[in-house]
């Protein structure tokens, strides 16, 4: 029983954090609705599949869909891993998203701004000469 | 009443060889619109820049190759910057034609519709039966994903009102943009007309185009974008 209380209590910091973070995005108007849905379903699933680990094996070994040992002190750290791995995965993912997003704006106004600067600089030449 | 602003935009990767020719089929003047043709040089290692400046088009060069999604991006912004009312974005291998290119201006200018679609396969004579294949699977994947029902999602002729101009912002880099410009047009519930065109296949665009192989990168592409926007925080 008492690795059950373990394994909830060594990962709700990470389902907390991660719904925290959801909608601290949603109310600063970063991500959508829809976004900010689908990242809590997914961190409330994660939590009740925690939650309710000891049943949820109970039911799968009754109905012979696994034929795993009972949870180990070993099985709690990997669980623990896993989901740390997926907030991870989450941040990481979005960051490089965000950051090949900036890398192109950079790209974009970089590219119009010394293109039409070559052109505003040739008419101001030749204005110039034009005034001279 | 001042002249309305049309911005020509094309993508260009080393299209040295056709970009000159393309630029100058097309009308470099229209009565009632001052008009300016806009090549985005994205990268190209040979003389694209010089052939589209020798033909009289606003060159951007693009400092980093990005991509076609990325340089038609780039194009619509320098219209949005400058304050262009229409954008009407063109192939740069020499697929469409001017006759093609001033229908879609007409029927933008006439306000039919936010977003004018000149598609090959309403009726698809003269393109190769794998293309309508492979074109017609890409639709398919796009109404499947996005809901979006047209019948030539990969049509390089489009044009853009202002409306449609600033509320769609193409974020994907590659080839999966056509894709993605139908989506961001239902999602900002922007209306699509689409207007039946001729689609020129010569050696030279069957061998730069897209191969039907390219569709497999471009339906991976829309799935991580339409995963990317649901997961990103």
């Amino acid at each position: 029983m008492i690795k059950y209380v373990l394994i909830v209590v060594l990962n709700t910091p990470f389902v907390v954090i991660g719904l925290l973070r959801a909608l601290h995005s949603f109310q600063k108007g970063r991500i959508s609705r829809a976004r900010y849905t689908f990242v809590t379903i997914l961190w409330t699933l994660v939590f009740v599949g925690l939650l309710f680990a000891q049943p949820l094996y109970q039911f799968l070994e009754r109905n012979r869909l696994t034929d795993s040992t009972p949870l180990s002190v070993f099985d709690v750290v990997l669980t623990t891993g896993l989901v740390l791995a997926l907030s991870l995965t989450f941040r990481l993912y979005s960051k490089i998203d965000r950051l090949d997003e900036r890398l192109m704006q950079l790209n974009r106004e970089l590219s119009i701004r010394l293109s039409t600067g070559d052109q505003q600089h040739t008419d101001n030449q030749k204005s110039q000469s034009d005034k001279v | 009443m001042a002249d309305k602003r049309l911005a020509l935009v094309m993508p260009a990767y080393n299209e040295g060889k056709v970009i000159g020719d393309v630029i100058k089929s097309l009308p470099a003047k229209l009565p009632g619109f001052y008009l300016e043709t806009v090549v985005v040089n994205d990268g190209s290692t040979d003389n694209t820049g010089d052939e589209a400046r020798g033909a009289g088009a606003t060159v951007i060069e693009h400092v980093l190759n990005s991509d076609s999604g990325a340089a038609t991006e780039t194009g619509l912004t320098y219209a949005r910057q400058h304050g262009f009312d229409y954008v009407v974005t063109i192939d740069a291998d020499g697929q469409h034609t001017a006759k093609d290119a001033l229908a879609v201006i007409d029927e933008l200018t006439k306000e039919a519709a936010d977003i004018i679609i000149g598609s090959r396969l309403i009726e698809s004579k003269g393109m190769p039966w794998y293309r309508v294949l492979g074109n017609k699977g890409l639709n398919l994947i796009t109404f499947i994903l996005f809901g979006a029902n047209v019948s030539d999602s990969q049509s390089g002729l489009k044009g853009f009102n202002r409306r449609a101009m600033e509320k769609i912002v193409i974020r994907s880099q590659g080839k999966e943009f056509c894709s993605e410009i139908i989506w961001r047009a239902r999602q900002q519930n922007l209306s699509i007309k689409e207007i039946p065109i001729q689609a020129l296949y010569s050696e030279y665009s069957l061998a730069k185009g897209q191969s039907n192989w390219n569709a497999f990168n471009i339906i991976k592409n829309l799935m991580r974008r339409k995963i990317l926007e649901l997961v990103n925080d």
